[in-house]
């Protein structure tokens, strides 16, 4: 793919992104008004999508659910960098007593695959949206940790990092002017990948009914509902899946411009 | 020697202590009450005398940390108490459930190894050309629809419209190859990809360019030496793979109504049902070690130095 | 018996190796010089059809009238190893680092030859010794057990095991210690002698050139700018590139201190000058 289709993809893409985060409502129809005489009516002119099995229109919900999963996708993923950017730089700058705490427990919980944590933290916490939330967020944040730590940890035995520490310049400052905006980058090239990833988590989280419960317009928990009608009215599933597919595709595309950028910019930047 | 090993093996139980407690505790204090599941209050009326009753039976009014203590001592015992809903012994119906999903696994990997190696092989081989690219376009895609909704197709396609396979149940080895299928596919998509640059990587080594010097069959240097080179981050891949099929096992095992222990740990998390979660968290907990150590150990076989150095180290 | 004409390597449109022609007489010492990146180790590569991919290449190389350039996969896997043979730069990589030497050389007995497994064996240790080594304990170690002089003489017992008409080093000694490069050159000295090859021999540094080389092809940025006996390159250089190219080789004699000299067991000698 030439830069051109790439440019006038991302363009599209925020394009919509925009629309469907902006508008509340862009179809007539209200995704949570139940019309038990319109059920799972196959897509047409009146129902563009058609409708669900509690007469809501599909594509109404849809595009309700872009917020929901797509938005709380983005909000866990910077939640969980809030929080563990943070500490890894915290636990990679200070080592000793500091770094002895939080290493045995970002190594335990690396141990884990995280869709298997997540699934098990869910579990444990029970249904519900919070505790998906905090679930996914809880095996999350310690990637994160782990990548500032180690850049920390690298940045730490520099020369300029020295230079620097030697001619009075506080640590903090060391952290906040050079070593962040380093690991930023870093960041930035793991958080392009995971954002597909975590809507794809929580997805499937809701489909197994840990996670978003209805009659929220998520996308997973929409798959779940539509389970059951499945033979009788395949759109059900189909524009759901379709959707977080479409969203996990571009969030690696958006993700993959993103690391291009950093690494041309490590490649031709100094420190 | 004997010291270190004893070391790790305290480790390892000091963590799984830590785990299992973490996870008793916070499937304690969660709101939740498995006692109206048992009671299927929703269907009948119950009193809160029969209620408390039950309540004392399971131990449920002990404080936290005695409960754990009970269910320490229970677990040293080999008894892992039973289902809140089922009311058969955990240990019992886990016997039952986990071959199931061990093959579901099995078949899964298969697939996936069936899938990604040669995909990946011939990714690296023909580089930038379309071999190359129509597998990183159709990973794509693959990797990013939900295993679930890749069932779903699958089921639609080879169960309903061409009557092939049976769309769920457990009748034998046909019922098991759309659920391998499905999460096979979902994992090789993930794969392709780093099996192809590990076959890049270990392709422009210097040595083998010393071996192709030396008129060696390409398909020999291939297997003997560049496999042999990428088998240690293969093997870590798939070290990681297994874990994670652990993960995919849940979803697909509630998509096909399959009975192994992921629909299992799902059913029993509606209905609160503690014993039956804490067994699950503390097979997977064993199933991660286990693995991982193994796939270290294989690690150390496939290549002498990594041994040597760690030796050095240690 | 050897010729190559008007060899050209290209990269895309960019042109690595021009028009290069060179010939090599049966049991000839040919030392290639240049710096690095003037192609010599490319034009080493087209000789066996080692090209990294990307790369093509045009014109003719002539073996005992066989065309080496465009050969069918299955002839060039009988000639390498066999008839034409290379040592590398980088003796770390000569061989596969989890396969033991032995194993290694055997492979490549197999490849060509049918032996039973003892011979195969009987022949490698025989090579070993040849080159100096301890046989048997090599035969059996990881390339991360030796050091990189044995190393590299256990390279030169797998090139010379299948006694082949050409060898080809790829800058055999740069990465050794003098001490070590002495001794692997001496090693090809002896195959020379004993076994009449060709020995095509790349270096960037002329040192050892008069003592070992029969010729001497001087080339630069892609083209070779001088050819000529060792003794005439080296003390009258015509090409000024040629000239500074020798002119940039370290003195020796002058700098050596006595006691350095007489533990390399050197006293009295000029390393430059050791006759042959």
């Amino acid at each position: 793919m030439n830069t051109t289709m790439r440019n006038a993809g991302m363009l599209i893409a925020a394009a919509a992104a925009v629309a469907l985060f902006s508008i509340p409502s862009p179809t007539p129809w209200n995704p949570y008004e139940i019309s038990m005489g319109e059920r799972l009516l196959p897509p047409g002119t009146e129902h563009w999508l058609g409708t669900d099995h509690l007469g809501r229109d599909l594509l109404a919900r849809i595009i309700a659910g872009a917020r929901p999963t797509i938005g709380i996708g983005l909000a866990v993923l910077l939640v969980s960098i809030a929080i563990g950017v943070p500490l890894g730089l915290l636990s990679g700058m200070k080592g000793g007593r500091t770094d002895s705490i939080f290493k045995p427990i970002i190594d335990g919980f690396m141990t884990f695959p995280d869709y298997l944590s997540a699934i098990i933290l869910s579990a444990l916490l029970g249904p519900g949206l919070m505790s998906m939330l905090i679930a996914v967020i809880a095996v999350k944040w310690v990637r994160y940790a782990r990548l500032a730590r180690s850049v920390a940890l690298a940045e730490k035995e520099k020369d300029y990092a020295a230079m620097a520490l030697l001619s009075g310049l506080s640590p903090v400052r060391l952290v906040l002017k050079h070593i962040l905006p380093h690991a930023m980058g870093h960041v930035a090239a793991l958080a392009a990948a995971d954002l597909g990833k975590i809507i794809l988590l929580m997805a499937s989280l809701s489909y197994l009914g840990l996670g978003s419960q209805p009659p929220a317009p998520e996308w997973g928990s929409m798959l779940s509902e539509g389970r059951a009608y499945f033979h009788a009215a395949p759109h059900l599933m189909l524009a759901p899946g379709l959707a977080v597919m479409a969203a996990v595709l571009l969030a690696g595309f958006a993700g993959n411009r993103l690391r291009d950028r950093y690494d041309v910019k490590l490649k031709g930047g100094a420190e | 020697m004997a010291a270190s090993i004893a070391r790790k093996v305290l480790r390892l139980l000091v963590f799984l202590l830590g785990l299992t407690f973490l996870s008793f505790c916070l499937l304690k204090l969660v709101p939740g009450d498995p006692v109206r599941g048992i009671l299927r209050v929703d269907e009948m009326a119950a009193t809160q005398d029969q209620m408390g009753g039950i309540r004392k039976e399971l131990g449920l009014d002990l404080p936290l940390y005695r409960q754990y203590g009970i269910w320490l001592s229970q677990l040293l015992k080999l008894d892992l108490g039973s289902s809140y809903l089922s009311g058969r012994p955990v240990a019992a119906e886990f016997a039952e459930k986990l071959p199931n999903t061990l093959a579901l696994a099995a078949g899964s990997l298969l697939v996936m190894l069936l899938v990604s190696l040669p995909l990946g092989a011939l990714a690296a081989r023909h580089r930038n050309r379309w071999p190359d690219r129509m597998s990183r376009y159709m990973s794509a895609a693959v990797s990013s629809m939900p295993s679930f909704w890749l069932g779903l197709l699958l089921i639609d396609l080879f169960a309903v419209r061409l009557q092939l396979l049976p769309p769920m149940g457990s009748e034998g080895i046909a019922s098991l190859i759309l659920p391998s299928a499905t999460l096979g596919l979902s994992m090789a998509a993930l794969y392709v990809g780093l099996i192809r640059s590990s076959l890049i990587e270990s392709g422009s080594q210097e040595f083998i360019l010393s071996a192709r010097a030396r008129g060696i069959h390409p398909f020999r240097i291939f297997v003997r030496h560049q496999l042999r080179h990428s088998l240690v981050p293969l093997l870590t891949l798939l070290g990681e793979s297994l874990a994670s099929l652990l993960g995919g096992t849940v979803v697909i095992e509630t998509l096909f109504n399959y009975p192994g222990i992921g629909k299992w740990i799902v059913d029993a998390v509606s209905a609160r049902d503690y014993p039956v979660i804490m067994g699950y968290v503390l097979f997977a907990a064993l199933f991660i070690l286990l693995v991982n150590r193994s796939t270290e150990a294989a690690c150390r076989l496939a290549n002498p130095e990594l041994a040597r150095k760690e030796l050095r180290h240690s | 018996m050897f010729a190559i004409s008007k060899l050209s390597i290209r990269s895309g449109s960019q042109e690595l190796v021009r028009s290069l022609s060179l010939e090599l007489q049966d049991g000839e010492w040919l030392g290639l010089a240049g710096e690095s990146g003037s192609g010599k180790s490319l034009t080493a590569a087209a000789i066996g059809g080692l090209l990294p991919r990307p790369l093509s290449c045009s014109g003719s190389i002539l073996w005992n009238g066989l065309e080496l350039l465009g050969l069918d996969a299955k002839s060039r896997r009988r000639l390498l190893g066999s008839e034409i043979s290379y040592v590398f730069q980088d003796y770390r990589n000569t061989f596969t680092p989890f396969l033991t030497i032995g194993s290694q050389l055997t492979e490549l007995l197999e490849a060509h030859l049918s032996l039973a497994a003892r011979d195969r064996r009987q022949r490698c240790l025989e090579e070993l010794e040849q080159a100096g080594l301890p046989a048997e304990r090599v035969f059996g170690s990881y390339p991360y057990q030796l050091s990189g002089g044995q190393l590299q003489r256990a390279a030169i017992a797998a090139a010379l095991l299948l006694r082949p008409k050409l060898l080809i080093a790829d800058e055999p000694t740069t990465a050794l210690d003098s001490l070590s490069s002495r001794k692997v050159l001496g090693l090809l000295d002896a195959a020379k002698s004993r076994f009449g090859i060709s020995i095509i021999w790349i270096t960037h540094d002329l040192r050892h050139a008069r003592r070992h080389a029969d010729r001497i092809a001087v080339m630069r940025t892609g083209s070779i700018v001088e050819t000529g006996s060792a003794r005439q390159v080296l003390e009258h250089p015509a090409h000024p590139y040629s000239r500074r190219l020798i002119a940039s080789v370290p003195p020796l004699r002058r700098e050596m201190p006595e006691r350095l000299a007489a533990s390399a067991g050197l006293e009295g000698e000029d390393p430059l000058d050791h006759p042959r």
